[in-house]
């Protein structure tokens, strides 16, 4: 039998993703992203149209999938230091459950979706949305951190975040390449953390014994 | 087709850098790299004999380039956060961010490539030992106050790849958050008094 509409949608998405991420935005095609999905050509592009479309999608989809992976496996009542540095080991991926996907997976994935964002303008339109969606649960913690007084950052929140997911891209491109590893990735995200924030040596301290 | 004669390697892998900037890596095709020279594309095949040695050349090349003006801002006078400035204006994007377009194209593109991968981490190897020293010198003469110099540079260099993906990426951020965004942050690392 096959799967309903919003299953099928959903398996070319997940299809679309493992092949750009093996080939290659560029290399990916209409015709193997069907292949792989086992579902024919005139399939893909009743539910997606056009090549460009259809990648579109796989990139939103996957950075949604993160967030609600997040808003699952972090308490939204813990300490927001706590959940920040959970954050952070979701990103490096570093000791967490195995039902996350695997580092190298996710990050070529968003290596990809740069170099395609780039030249498509279409896809650029995106990248607002997805980046806005990728920051929220920080500044949402940041935000409350500063209410309760835990944290004392010397800028604005918008530019404390962009500056953490900045180096959050710039660490997971250097380990992608080797030139870095995901245990030394996270502990330089949590020092940025606690100088960014201004913590408290002690909390800094029993933060880093997390590592 | 006299230009064939005098056209060398290196003039063909600077157009081709500039080509990679304007089209993307995926676009570029050996005959733009021939037309904006004003060549035949058997010249260019002459030189290079297939597109994927002409572009691997071109990464390679770029690497170079940037490698030399990174030795020529290391080599200037002045105090250890002068010439850190003088480094880091350099390799950062706070200004045009265009040239970052091959860098991000060649990222995606060193997933599939272990040679590109290398020439990658090479340019990224030598930016850092020289970041690196200017921060270590710093903190001999005083100026600067930071407990891990190599943590630091990976920080700070990390921080402006992950800017220039931003910059380039994102409409919504198209104005440039400009040096005081990255200064802020050196500040923090090296123990600076706040400017301004």
């Amino acid at each position: 039998m096959m799967p309903e509409g919003t299953d099928r949608r959903t398996l070319i998405l997940d299809a679309a993703r493992d092949v750009v991420c093996e080939r290659g935005v560029d290399a990916a095609r209409m015709a193997d992203i069907a292949e792989r999905a086992g579902v024919s050509l005139g399939l893909v592009q009743h539910y997606f149209r056009h090549r460009d479309r259809l990648l579109a999608e796989v990139f939103s989809l996957e950075s949604e999938r993160i967030t609600v992976r997040w808003r699952n496996l972090v308490d939204p009542y813990a300490d927001p230091l706590i959940r920040l540095f959970e954050y952070l080991r979701l990103v490096s991926r570093e000791g967490t459950d195995p039902s996350v996907r695997p580092f190298r997976l996710t990050w070529s994935l968003w290596l990809e979706f740069w170099s395609k964002a780039n030249r498509d303008a279409e896809l650029r339109g995106e990248v607002a949305t997805i980046y806005r969606e990728f920051s929220a649960p920080f500044s949402e913690a940041i935000t409350e951190g500063i209410e309760r007084g835990i944290f004392a950052p010397k800028d604005a929140v918008p530019d404390v975040v962009d500056r953490l997911v900045s180096l959050i891209d710039g660490l997971a491109i250097r380990t992608l390449l080797g030139g870095m590893d995901q245990p030394r990735m996270l502990a330089l995200l949590v020092d940025s953390l606690c100088l960014e924030l201004a913590v408290p040596d002690e909390e800094a301290k029993r933060l880093r014994q997390r590592l | 087709m006299r230009k064939n004669v005098v056209v060398r390697r290196e003039e063909i892998l600077a157009a081709a850098v500039e080509q990679v900037r304007q089209r993307g890596l995926a676009d570029t095709r050996v005959i733009d790299v021939a037309r904006a020279l004003g060549v035949s594309k058997a010249l260019v095949h002459y030189h290079f004999d297939s597109k994927e040695r002409l572009l691997a050349e071109t990464f390679a090349y770029a690497a170079q380039r940037d490698l030399d003006s990174l030795a020529h801002a290391a080599r200037s006078d002045g105090t250890a956060l002068e010439r850190l400035w003088a480094v880091l204006d350099v390799y950062a994007p706070t200004g045009d961010a265009s040239g970052w377009v091959l860098w991000i194209d060649g990222w995606a593109a060193a997933l599939r490539d272990e040679g590109l991968r290398s020439v990658l981490r090479d340019l990224d190897r030598r930016w850092k030992e020289a970041i690196a020293a200017l921060i270590r010198d710093g903190v001999g003469s005083g100026e600067f106050t930071c407990a891990d110099p190599e943590d630091a540079t990976s920080r700070i260099t990390a921080l402006l790849d992950g800017l220039a993906v931003q910059q380039v990426v994102r409409p919504d951020i198209s104005a440039p958050p400009s040096r005081t965004w990255v200064e802020s942050l050196v500040e923090r690392e090296l123990g600076l008094p706040r400017l301004g």
